[in-house]
């Protein structure tokens, strides 16, 4: 069902897959720039706040795929870290994601939809 | 004589600034600043909190004069027309800028601060045309935030040209990469608003302000940069006219009427 007629396979049908791979190679080159594990620790913090500000918006509506895309994302951050704990890294993302998705959802921060 | 009279009186009622829109401020004042001052928290790996804190405290002001004078002009000219803006951070935007500046030790700056929405102010509308909020007019005011953020860095190049000092370098630099910044044809950024208001406008106002940004950093006469940058922004604008927008136009309805 991913394919069309000619067996080419269709981007808008596997569109969160494929941004899944294009997020983890994201997350890839981004925690390879991370100098210390302090750093990374942050940056991966700032990316848990970002993914619960998206998942705030997508609230209701269709949440599944941008789990996988996150966790794509987290993925790569993860295999590309080369400091800090990856246990540390991952308690992280999720309680940045949190803390965004409170600060949305109490109305402490009004974002919108330009 | 009436108009000004009439603008003063807007100024007066609906200037003022709401406070979701002071939070709003206040939270990308405090993260622009603290990027902006990023590396300047000690020499090395030492860090220093006295004057990390100083430079902060530095960055902070200059951020709040600089996003005054933007918004400010943003919210006079929406007024002139008839309409009010008002200031809505990107969170996005915000934390895009800090995650570059901790990955770039704070040697990039991203300052995407948000943008501006419009509100219709019924009663003062009357008598424009278009009564209702048109692209166009959108752009424009978008764009007058950016063209006063450019005015207030040629007026610190002047005062750093009388008295130098490392703040109103600090302040002309931010100001340039302000201007730069808004011009992005990103939502809602005010480049986008521009952009899909009238792209021959955009396309003229970001060569100029791109060259005088330019021009502003080379250590040249401001008014100069200024008359240089107007120069190369018409020869920019014909050029994108005779090579790009008269094959890609197509009529006043995108050719879906008529």
């Amino acid at each position: 069902m991913w394919l069309d007629k000619k067996g080419n396979v269709n981007m808008f049908d596997v569109w969160a897959e494929y941004f899944f791979f294009v997020l983890l190679a994201t997350g890839f080159i981004v925690s390879l720039f991370a100098g210390s594990a302090i750093i990374g620790y942050i940056v991966i913090f700032l990316c848990g706040m970002m993914a619960g500000r998206l998942i705030y918006q997508r609230q209701e509506k269709l949440v599944a795929p941008y789990y996988l895309i996150l966790v794509g994302f987290l993925i790569g951050f993860i295999i590309g870290s080369r400091f800090g704990n990856k246990s540390v890294l991952i308690t992280l993302f999720i309680a940045g994601g949190f803390i965004s998705y409170y600060i949305h959802d109490r109305g402490i921060l009004h974002d919108v939809a330009f | 004589m009436g108009e000004i009279t009439d603008l003063i009186d807007k100024i007066k009622r609906y200037y003022g600034f709401s406070p979701s829109e002071i939070r709003g401020l206040l939270v990308t004042i405090f993260v622009i600043a603290f990027i902006i001052s990023f590396k300047e928290w000690g020499n090395g790996d030492e860090v220093d909190i006295g004057s990390g804190i100083f430079n902060l405290i530095v960055a902070i002001l200059i951020t709040a004069i600089s996003l005054f004078i933007h918004e400010s002009a943003h919210r006079v000219s929406s007024l002139y027309v008839g309409l009010r803006a008002e200031y809505k951070p990107w969170t996005f935007g915000l934390i895009v800028g800090l995650i570059i500046a901790f990955l770039s030790n704070g040697r990039i700056w991203v300052l995407l601060p948000g943008g501006i929405i419009v509100h219709h102010l019924s009663g003062h509308r009357i008598g424009w045309w278009r009564y209702d909020i048109a692209y166009v007019t959108l752009g424009m005011l978008a764009l007058w935030g950016t063209l006063a953020t450019l005015l207030f860095a040629l007026l610190l190049k002047v005062l750093n040209n009388l008295v130098s000092s490392y703040i109103i370098e600090k302040a002309l630099l931010f100001n340039i990469a302000l201007a730069l910044y808004t011009m992005i044809p990103l939502p809602p950024m005010n480049g986008s608003k521009l952009f899909y208001g009238s792209r021959m406008i955009y396309v003229f106002s970001t060569i100029f302000i791109v060259v005088t940004s330019a021009l502003l950093i080379i250590d040249i006469n401001p008014w100069l940069s200024v008359f240089s940058a107007f120069i190369v922004s018409i020869i920019g604008w014909v050029l994108y006219y005779s090579y790009i927008e008269r094959n890609i136009w197509q009529g006043p309805f995108g050719g879906m009427k008529g």
